[in-house]
């Protein structure tokens, strides 16, 4: 079976460049070593930026996240939690950013509110009294697995196939482009050959290795990022320190529990992490300062994920490998990268690359996912050729109790069954 | 494997070179001017403990990598006859960083005049970071940063 495009990796950027082709009448087929979202993307904190955190040092990001928070909330309502975030100045030297920060937040054209910060005590309780300036954005918190599932199972309604445990291990080149790739196949442990005109690499901090296979030389650094996860939600927004973004900023309520981040280490492999005591420490020091509570909450566990830093032929200079950067090789001519990005703009990049892919195919069809209501707003809505004991089950949760937290079981369920229709259409 | 740097710089204050002596050899009053201090722990009158965030600059690429977490372990080695030698080791990003500080003190009209020497070795995960910015202009910035540190607190 031969495909438009071939999308690797099934995160964020992946599964949106997937959905955005499908939308645009392209067949495409997406391959993840792992399942949705084992990657950096089921790992992130859990912030739906408002681009807040980015107006001083990096506007035009802030200024795509702003958009895009608002986007994904329309399109995904059932995965975002609107809870807004406060910008807390502790020291002194925060107080002194807070001219530069609220100045950067006009220019980005972010909505805020300096709240008084008796005001602001009375709302979160937890908040360090000595807290000397709070300033509201709205920031939202994001379910990743939910977010990604759902975009999963819409790519698969608009005809994407798409493959869980196939793994992408080289590629077959003729003259200027590639044939195939060559797949592993985790289940039977086979090896396949797909076919696509296009080839996308969207695997994240393991894009280096893919753009390897393909003969294109790559500089990569993976820098870990550790989040801990308390026993309980300490507060209803998300508290962000005042001041330049830097390691130990963020404490977000995630559902029920608190998640504190993040950390930057470089590390030699992605796949190899390993979280010190010391990682937990700092960050609960650090969050203590916003909310000194941190301190007496168990610590439940803590994860890691890769940022990766690419240099990369075609990707020249700093402004280039700001935030997200596609690119569109010369050599393989129908292979293109995207390096970069946050959470919170998966969408956007999905749309920039399916452009580029557009532009290599010549089809001139728009993106349409910025108006596209996910899969999973209303469960009950159709899913192709679902099984009816699935339905049945994921219909069930609909007024009972667990409605809310049935929603991450229904999408895996179906999750699963799209992954198994879709390897016995591509005939594995 | 390790990467060795050498920086050098010098720079003047208003104080005569006794007082300024006594001022970095007396770690205490000496690490709080360390710019961006998170916390110290003074371990002794030659040994302090120090965290403090690290400004890696603009250039790098990753937001949260611009601005990092460091631990050191400052040790004051020898001071005679108008030099201090001081022995940092330290961890940033995850990476070791040893650092031999030479430093001369000698009066000049209405002050004294403070001429540095470091020898900085790189772990290999911090020697990375130089195929994406530029390490020498890094260590520059972090030095002079430091250095206003230690002006501004002098001065007082
Ligand atoms: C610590 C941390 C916290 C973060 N927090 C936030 C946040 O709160 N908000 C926000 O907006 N952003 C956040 N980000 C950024 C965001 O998580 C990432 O930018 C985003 O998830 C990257 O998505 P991706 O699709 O590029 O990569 P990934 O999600 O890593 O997807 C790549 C996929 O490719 C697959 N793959 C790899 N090799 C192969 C192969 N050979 N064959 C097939 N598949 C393969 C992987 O299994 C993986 O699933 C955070 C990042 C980090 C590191």
């Amino acid at each position: 079976m031969e495909f438009d495009v071939a999308v690797i990796g099934g995160g964020i950027n992946g599964l949106f460049t997937a959905l955005d082709l499908s939308l645009r009448g392209l067949k495409i087929v997406l391959l993840e070593r792992g399942s949705i979202g084992s990657g950096t993307s089921g790992r992130m904190h859990g912030l739906l930026h408002s681009g807040a955190r980015y107006v001083v040092t990096d506007p035009r990001a802030a200024i795509e996240c702003a958009e895009e928070n608002r986007i994904v909330a329309r399109i995904a309502p059932h995965v975002v939690d609107d809870v807004g975030g406060y910008f807390v100045a502790i020291t002194k030297d925060d107080l002194d950013f807070q001219e530069e920060f609220i100045s950067g937040l006009r220019k980005a054209n972010i909505d805020y509110r300096v709240v008084d910060t008796r005001d602001a005590i009375r709302e979160e309780p937890n908040l360090n009294p000595e807290v000397k300036a709070v300033v509201e954005v709205p920031d939202k918190v994001v379910y990743a697995r939910e977010l990604l599932m759902s975009t999963a199972i819409s790519a698969y309604n608009e005809g994407a196939l798409v493959i869980q445990n196939a793994e992408v291990i080289g590629f077959d080149v003729n003259g200027n482009g590639i044939m195939n790739a060559r797949v592993r196949d985790r289940v039977t442990g086979n090896i396949k050959r797909v076919g696509a005109r296009v080839f996308v690499n969207a695997a994240g901090p393991w894009a280096g290795r893919i753009a390897d296979m393909a003969g294109i030389n790559v500089n990569i650094m993976p820098t870990m990022g550790v989040m801990v996860v308390y026993r309980h939600r300490l507060t209803r927004r998300v508290m962000n320190r005042m001041r330049p973004p830097s390691d130990g900023d963020i404490l977000l309520p995630y559902g029920f529990e608190s998640i504190m981040g993040t950390t930057a280490v470089i590390v030699e492999d992605p796949d190899n992490l390993t979280i010190n005591k010391d990682d937990i420490d700092f960050l609960t020091s650090e969050g203590s300062q916003m909310i000194p509570a941190l301190t007496k909450e168990p610590v439940i566990r803590a994860y890691a994920s890769v940022r990766p830093l690419i240099s990369i032929p075609g990707a020249t200079g700093r402004e280039a490998t700001r935030d997200f950067m596609v690119i569109r090789h010369e050599r393989p001519s129908n292979f293109i990268s995207v390096i970069g990005g946050k959470f919170t703009t998966g969408r956007l990049v999905g749309e920039r690359i399916a452009d580029e892919v557009s532009k290599v195919l010549n089809v001139n069809k728009p993106s349409r996912t910025r108006d596209y209501v996910l899969f999973g707003v209303d469960l009950s809505s159709d899913v192709k050729d679902l099984d009816v004991e699935i339905r049945s089950i994921t219909q069930s949760f609909r007024g009972s109790i667990d409605e809310e937290r049935g929603l991450i079981a229904s999408l895996s369920l179906i999750l699963y069954q799209i992954s198994h229709k879709s390897r016995s259409l591509l005939g594995w | 494997m390790m990467r060795e740097l050498h920086y050098s710089g010098s720079f003047t204050v208003n104080k005569p070179p006794s007082e300024v002596i006594d001022f970095i050899t007396d770690l205490s009053k000496a690490v709080v001017c360390i710019p961006n201090m998170i916390n110290y722990e003074v371990l002794g009158k030659n040994k302090a403990r120090v965290r403090f965030r690290v400004d890696l600059g603009n250039e790098v690429p990753i937001a949260e990598l611009r601005r990092v977490m460091s631990d050191a372990l400052i040790e004051l080695v020898s001071a005679s006859d108008g030099e201090v030698r001081y022995k940092v080791d330290g961890r940033a990003v995850g990476s070791a960083i040893s650092i031999s500080l030479v430093i001369r003190v000698e009066g000049i009209n209405n002050g004294s005049r403070i001429d540095w020497d470091a020898t900085a070795n790189l772990g290999r995960l911090l020697q990375m970071i130089g195929r994406f910015v530029n390490i020498d202009s890094l260590v520059k910035n972090i030095s002079e940063d430091t250095i206003k540190g230690f002006i501004g607190c002098l001065s007082k």
